[in-house]
């Protein structure tokens, strides 16, 4: 497939910033995939926030086309027709084993599969992400991309029994296997991008490109020897190694011809939550629009995420209480007005991530947010009552034209519409038709 | 940032609680869990599960699955294979904990992203080795222009072993040789082949896993390990590291597993500068002190608090537990000590005289009913607190799961939390918390917890001692479940560490740290005798945790281990 990619058109923008350069991107886009629109790339992003949504201010009043924008959904005043508003879900094997919803509703979050409760035994489902990446990703030299904010406490018990695995991550390759987001912008930066070098010449890119597959291949040849000695435990390790290995050779085969674009110097590590945001999202921009990858999970922080946000005042009063011990409001009022903020917020930062998708060309008279479904929510409902029906989703971006952007869609609670159908429906945008979890299909109702 | 450690279990629900705290669970309950499914087949239980009786004697070692390096690890293997002074791993994801730990190899698995990482840090690791002099120095010890590939070879050849933890056949060396071959073939130097190669061997599963094997993998019999996969085991559990030359030419001469070879290994790990390694990984996240350096405590609230004294703080526990290790402090007077460690800093916001000092100076406390002992030490103390105030919810919650093994489940779902922090809600802390425990559904958890926690209530949420919360007189007595009534720290101190479930809970603890799996609490499995026996001779001896840590790599599940039937 990449034919269509020629040497010679990568640019350097040397010195500046990620943040700096974003802007500047677009003319380093080659021009053989401006002019093919028409079969621009399609994209997917699976965005997780932490401890559900004070739905009374975000969900609206009316159904269909002519509804008006909640308090939570001001941000998308631009952007009302490039958002679908979901209410009514239900992510019915994100209900824990006894306690634990927070870690049980992030792991199913996106693989709508039953955590086996345990500190040690991974037993879950492959996620959407991953199984869009496996049908479509090879299409791309990273067939996805898990970026987040938090890498996670260093210390303590994750949620009531749940290893900590189900707490930190969304993305699942198989039942078994986590795929850990990267947290640090720099080290993101150089996955992106990495194996890019732009002086080289053809012979040396290809001499270099041979002692990279060697390496692997020598590596591969020392895990299979080793494999024929391990049980059957082990020997899932040693798989989890060796599918590991075949997708770096993949890159590798690539090659060059893999990238599409470079930028200047990598993001500084930062620890500042809204300077990391910011330069995530900038990241996560720069990824697609380089095609580095055509899918996306990102993470804004881990279950039971203690955010706090002292940069808000409500009231008067700075937040210095973590998020997740704000969410369990008990329907106090000043709770709910520091979650009401909160949500706020964070909507106010992924509606500008929307407008700067909005704003970047994928071709004569189309953005990348018009190629692009995103699907926005979170572990659980309300964070005071651990639901998880009813839960919060916007889905976002146009899907190719697939989407019917600019409605809100309620599912009536009683119909127990399920949350997997929705990220099917999604997924078919895409061109992937494969089941998520527990889905039966895909939602009609939100399909052009 | 995640600004504490835990829920705010506020509410807990009746039904969980409402026993003898621990019935029905072995030595292996609490947080750090259990693997197995069924229990026991122990007669009765005390507090924190504590077996009342030894329980069966099993036959089976278990296994561990093969264990890829943590973040630590990682960092410090390739710091004392090649001398490097990279940190590589810390720009890795976080490590996956279970049970509390980070390093249990169930949960160490691997992603492409992982080892997309791996592959980078091997690069920028072997760029480092061979163009540091000093560094270059002792991994090629040949010229490697005249000798070319035979010197590559020899670097190999010694590299390659320590790199695997164990020896390496010569069709290994002829494998990575074929790197070298490749690049002068292609008409580079043996530099560039012998660069590849080193990459080759840092991105090798041999080194980024540590390798058990068995001799038939499916066969269910226990047999020792050998001498190599034993000295990995010692000290990946002591040092968080690769073995050293004495400990790999004891594996050499097969003397390892000798117990007297063993007890002098452990002595002499112990004593070395690695085994801080246990301060800041095992007692770390034992003791969750590692959050010390997350947390983020009210600024309108607690001005003066800052880096210096977070730094101090943590720094005081690991000098504290660094003397537990070394023996001179036993397990009882890590909860009763009359002596500790503080700078100006740490001595001032304990309100004792000044050390002139910004280095920790071990100072006496004798006579100081304030201080002594980690529950009156300021990182415990502030870990578990919410940002702006004391939770002696949390503080309880913290002496059960962390001291005596004995978890609280959370409140349940949709609970009116209003009561205790509404604007209308009056009475001091401890009154409020006594009215929500009106409620019979709140009661019988918090009526375990609270009563712990107010024990620690003379100490604010960074650890300042106090007479008053505000305008309230404080009221520092309580009762410990099972271990009777207390009044302040000294006393709550005292019994926890009389309590079985102390000992118990410690030797649980440093187990599934040792062994990087959970205790399997089945009838067949050698794990709950074993655990039992060492919280009984932990206890009956003095705690000393030298003595605990040499029984430990003593017993059979330490030196052995077994196959597993093929499964699905």
């Amino acid at each position: 497939m990449n034919g269509r990619f020629i040497r010679g058109r990568r640019a350097f923008l040397g010195g500046a910033g990620v943040v700096v350069a974003l802007p500047f991107l677009e003319s380093l886009l080659p021009r053989k995939v401006r002019a093919q629109s028409a079969s621009a790339p399609k994209r997917l992003l699976f965005y997780w926030i932490p401890n559900g949504i004070y739905m009374d201010k975000f969900r609206p009043t009316t159904t269909g086309t002519g509804y008006a924008l909640t308090p939570t959904l001001a941000p998308f005043d631009t952007l009302k027709n490039d958002i679908l508003v979901v209410t009514g879900l239900e992510n019915a094997p994100a209900k824990p084993d006894g306690a634990g919803d927070h870690a049980a509703g992030t792991s199913a979050f996106i693989t709508c599969a039953h955590a086996n409760k345990s500190q040690t035994a991974l037993q879950l489902g492959m996620s959407a992400d991953q199984i869009a990446a496996a049908k479509i990703g090879k299409q791309t030299r990273l067939p996805s991309l898990q970026l987040g904010v938090d890498g996670g406490s260093a210390t303590g018990d994750c949620d009531n029994g749940y290893s900590c695995a189900y707490a930190r991550n969304i993305s699942w390759s198989s039942a078994t296997t986590p795929v850990a987001k990267l947290t640090d912008p720099k080290t993101a930066f150089n996955q992106i991008f990495q194996g890019f070098n732009p002086t080289d010449s053809q012979a040396d890119a290809a001499k270099r490109a041979a002692y990279q597959m060697s390496v692997l291949d020598s590596v591969t040849a020392e895990a299979k020897s080793l494999s024929l000695k391990l049980g059957h435990t082990d020997r899932h390790k040693l798989d989890e190694y060796m599918t590991g290995v075949a997708e770096l050779e993949r890159e590798v085969g690539l090659g060059s011809s893999g990238a599409t674009c470079t930028v200047g110097t990598a993001p500084a590590s930062t620890t500042d939550f809204r300077t990391k945001l910011s330069t995530m999202h900038d990241l996560m921009v720069l990824a697609l629009q380089c095609d580095a990858t055509r899918i996306i999970s990102f993470m804004l922080g881990n279950a039971i995420s203690g955010q706090t946000y002292p940069f808000l005042t409500v009231n008067g009063a700075a937040i210095t209480r973590g998020h997740h011990d704000i969410s369990h409001h008990g329907n106090l009022q000043s709770n709910l007005d520091m979650l009401a903020a909160i949500n706020l917020w964070t909507m106010q930062q992924f509606a500008a991530l929307l407008t700067k998708m909005k704003s970047i060309s994928d071709g004569p008279g189309t953005t990348m947010l018009d190629n692009i479904a995103i699907f926005l929510s979170s572990d659980v409902s309300d964070g005071n009552r651990h639901n998880h029906d009813d839960m919060p989703v916007i889905v976002a971006g146009h899907g190719g034209g697939m989407l019917a952007t600019g409605q809100h869609v309620d599912y009536p609670k009683t119909a127990h519409e399920k949350v997997s159908n929705c990220l099917a429906t999604l997924l078919s945008t895409a061109g992937v038709t494969d089941p998520i979890g527990d889905s039966t299909g895909t939602l009609a109702g939100l399909l052009k | 940032m995640p600004n504490r450690l835990w829920m705010p279990t506020l509410l807990l629900s009746l039904g969980a609680c409402s026993g003898v705290i621990g019935a029905g669970a072995g030595p292996g309950s609490g947080s750090a869990g259990t693997s197995g499914s069924s229990s026991t087949g122990s007669a009765g239980v005390g507090i924190g599960g504590v077996p009342t009786e030894p329980p069966k004697q099993g036959t089976d070692p278990g296994r561990v699955t093969v264990h890829r390096l943590n973040r630590v690890e990682y960092n410090n293997t390739v710091a004392d294979l090649l001398g490097t002074s990279l940190r590589p791993a810390d720009n890795f994801p976080v490590d996956d904990r279970g049970g509390g730990f980070d390093n249990m190899a169930d949960v160490l698995t691997l992603s492409t992203t992982q080892l997309s990482l791996y592959r980078q840090a091997a690069s920028d690791l072997v760029t480092d080795a061979l163009t540091n002099t000093t560094l270059r120095s002792k991994l090629v010890t040949c010229d490697l222009v005249k000798q070319a590939a035979a010197c590559a070879r020899t670097t190999l050849e010694a590299f390659t072993p320590r790199a695997y933890r164990r020896p390496v056949a010569s069709t290994e060396i002829d494998q990575l040789m074929t790197l070298v071959t490749l690049a002068t073939s292609k008409g580079d130097t043996a530099e560039a082949g012998l660069t590849l190669a080193l990459q080759a061997v840092l991105l090798s599963p041999n080194f980024l896993f540590r390798v058990e094997l068995d001799p038939t993998p499916t066969a269910t019999t226990p047999h020792p390990l050998n001498g190599y996969e034993l000295a990995s085991r010692l000290s990946y559990f002591l040092w968080s590291t690769m073995p050293d030359d004495q400990l790999t030419a004891a594996a050499a001469a097969g003397t390892l597993s000798n117990p007297a070879t063993l007890k002098a290994q452990v002595t002499r790990m112990l004593a070395s500068p690695k085994a801080r390694a246990l301060v800041d990984n095992f007692a770390g996240q034992w003791l969750v002190t590692r959050a010390v350096q997350e947390i983020t405590p009210d600024p309108a609230t607690f001005p003066k608090f800052d880096d210096k004294l977070r730094a101090a703080m943590a720094a005081e526990t690991g000098a504290f537990f660094q003397d537990f290790v070394a023996g001179t402090l036993t397990g009882d007077q890590l909860l009763t000590a009359d002596y500790t460690y503080v700078n100006d800093r740490l001595a001032s916001h304990y309100g004792l005289p000044a050390v002139n000092s910004t280095n920790l100076v071990k100072v006496s406390l004798a006579g100081n009913a304030q201080r002594g002992g980690i529950l009156g030490q300021a990182s415990l103390l502030t870990v578990t607190s919410h940002p702006s105030r004391t939770s002696p919810v949390v503080r309880g919650k913290y002496v059960l799961s962390q001291l005596l093994c004995d978890d609280i489940p959370p409140p349940p779902p949709n609970v009116d939390v209003g009561a205790l922090d509404s604007a209308g809600a009056t009475g001091t802390l401890r009154q409020r918390l006594e009215a929500h425990r009106s409620n019979s559904s709140c009661a019988a958890c918090h009526g375990l917890m609270d009563p712990i926690g107010f024990g620690l209530e003379n100490y604010d949420a960074i650890g300042a001692y106090r007479t008053m919360d505000g305008t309230d007189a404080i009221d520092a007595s309580g009762t410990l479940p099972g271990g009777g009534t207390f009044s302040g720290r000294q006393e709550l101190a005292q019994l926890i560490a009389a309590s079985p479930a102390y000992a118990s809970c410690f030797a649980t603890k440093l187990y599934s740290y040792a062994l990087g799996r959970l205790p399997e609490m089945t009838d067949n499995h050698l794990d709950p005798w074993t655990v039992y026996q060492l919280a009984q001779g932990y206890r009956q001896n003095g705690m000393r945790f030298p003595d605990l840590v040499s029984n430990l790599v003593s017993s059979r599940t330490f030196l052995e281990r077994r196959g597993e039937p093929e499964g699905p």
